[in-house]
């Protein structure tokens, strides 16, 4: 399948007659503080947080199938992440990285502008994002803030429920992620 | 010439006859003074044929003449030469000739001792008659060719040329000697370099003590003392503490001491101690080893779908 590179070309457009910022093919824009938008939705419930982030991701992966004809079915990796991190790029939420731990995925996200705990709001956008490119019930569980690198771990619904209570009893993310390593149970074992 | 020489040659007769006369001998036969031997008399007509000017005439005289006309005929036909008083002259017969020359042999013999040097005037020729001198000219000459004459040194003047090898080796010898004779350089033993040749040779003492040189023990000489050489101290139980141990004394004794304790020495390096250090792996190539088992899928749905069958059990 023939793919074109990602282009960010007149990606952003300003209308400053208009007073209008627009993304290519999309629809209109705000430029908004960080602190601003921070404050918002540390004030807002988890949830609401969640659908935040889920209209980010899912408008981010949209523009970048388009890159695919809307099929990735042969797409490899790299230019999946070409494509899909370049449009995260344009929205300014950081630069976004795939890393392999033996089967196990992680999303990483660098240079974000946000929050070190903004990590929530980070995997619902990778997350909206991931279901949108590939059609897959697939859940994203925070990891933590290492260095200004959010570490997002890509698990099946019911592989992330579990992981997420283990995080929470207290879990280092690396034993986690070599238990995930050595289990032999898929789904939602 | 010719002439000059002959006359001297006479005038040497004439010697020895006189000579022969001082001689006591038997009492002659009778009427033998008037009677001239047939040798004698052709002799003299050889002579007066061979030689006629004066010299031969006087030689002729000398033969056939009585004794007491020989000076009177001497003083005649020669008038030039002195002869000298003869005191007395007696008759000559062949058997004074054949003394004459035997005796003359002899006193030859003797002269050839004190050999006058080659440079020198030839002697005369002593013989009773012509042919007796022109033959003992010729043996002389034959003697004296035996011994080939050598190009002599400036100094040295007439020698006796060293023999060839072909002449010292005997006949009879086998062919092998012949060539080992041959090649042999050494002079043979018995010729003996003249003082000429030797020029100014030195000859030296014959050793007295050689036996005493042989029993004594070679002796070692030792080389002079250098002035760089200093004689190091005899050990005296002391040491100088300002000189520092070299810098491997410490790895040495070290090393000594695990002998001795019976523990294996390290191999000595530079500084007596080999240090093993390990290489520094760098933080990639440890990542490399870890997740080497997994593959790496090749589509980005794999490796979602691989990710999504992991669970916790």
């Amino acid at each position: 399948m023939a793919h074109e590179r990602f282009d960010p070309a007149r990606a952003v457009r300003f209308d400053l007659n208009q007073g209008v910022v627009r993304l290519k093919d999309s629809v209109d824009h705000l430029l908004v503080p960080v602190d601003a938008l921070t404050e918002l939705w540390q004030g807002a419930g988890d949830e609401a947080v969640r659908q935040f982030g889920h209209r980010l991701g899912t408008e981010a992966a949209r523009r970048a199938l388009e890159g695919f004809a809307g099929d990735i079915t042969e797409a490899s990796p790299e230019q999946v992440l070409e494509h899909l991190g370049g449009h995260l790029a344009l929205l300014g939420l950081g630069s976004l990285d795939f890393e392999r731990w033996g089967k196990v995925l992680l999303a990483v996200v660098e240079h974000s502008p946000l929050p070190p705990t903004a990590g929530a709001l980070l995997a619902a956008v990778v997350e909206a994002a991931l279901q949108r490119t590939a059609s897959r019930d697939v859940r994203v569980v925070p990891l933590g803030d290492e260095g200004g690198r959010q570490r997002l771990l890509v698990l099946a619904p019911a592989a992330a429920e579990k992981a997420s209570g283990l995080l929470a009893e207290g879990v280092a993310a690396d034993t986690l992620i070599a238990r995930l390593n050595a289990s032999t149970t898929a789904g939602d074992a | 010439m010719m002439v000059q020489d002959r006359i001297a040659r006479l005038q040497g007769l004439l010697a020895r006859v006189q000579r022969n006369a001082a001689v006591p001998r038997p009492a002659r036969a009778a009427g033998g003074a008037s009677q001239r031997p047939e040798a004698v008399q052709a002799e003299a007509a050889a002579i007066e044929s061979s030689v006629p000017d004066a010299a031969a005439e006087v030689a002729a005289q000398v033969l056939l003449a009585e004794p007491s006309e020989m000076a009177v005929a001497f003083e005649a036909e020669a008038p030039g030469l002195e002869i000298g008083e003869v005191e007395e002259v007696v008759e000559i017969d062949v058997d004074d000739v054949v003394e004459v020359t035997e005796q003359e042999v002899a006193l030859t013999e003797e002269l050839a001792e004190e050999r006058p040097p080659a440079s020198s005037r030839r002697p005369k020729v002593a013989a009773g008659s012509m042919d007796e001198a022109l033959a003992s000219a010729a043996e002389q000459l034959e003697e004296e060719r035996e011994a080939p004459l050598k190009t002599p040194p400036p100094e040295s003047g007439r020698q006796v040329a060293v023999p060839a090898a072909e002449d010292l080796r005997p006949s009879g010898a086998p062919p092998d000697l012949e060539v080992a004779v041959a090649e042999t350089p050494a002079a043979p033993s018995g010729v003996v370099p003249t003082a000429e040749q030797l020029g100014q040779t030195i000859e030296l003492e014959e050793p007295t003590a050689a036996d005493l040189e042989l029993a004594a023990a070679p002796q070692q000489t030792s080389p002079p003392p250098s002035a760089l050489e200093v004689e190091l101290p005899l050990g005296s139980g002391s040491y100088a503490e300002a000189i520092e141990a070299p810098a491997s004394a410490r790895a040495e004794l070290l090393r000594r001491r695990m002998e001795e304790a019976g523990e294996p020495a390290a191999p000595s390096g530079p500084e007596g101690v080999e240090r093993l250090a390990r290489p520094p792996v760098a933080e990639t190539q440890v990542v490399e080893v870890a997740p080497a088992a997994a593959r790496a899928p090749q589509t980005f749905l794999q490796l979602l779908d691989q990710a999504l069958s992991l669970g916790l059990d």
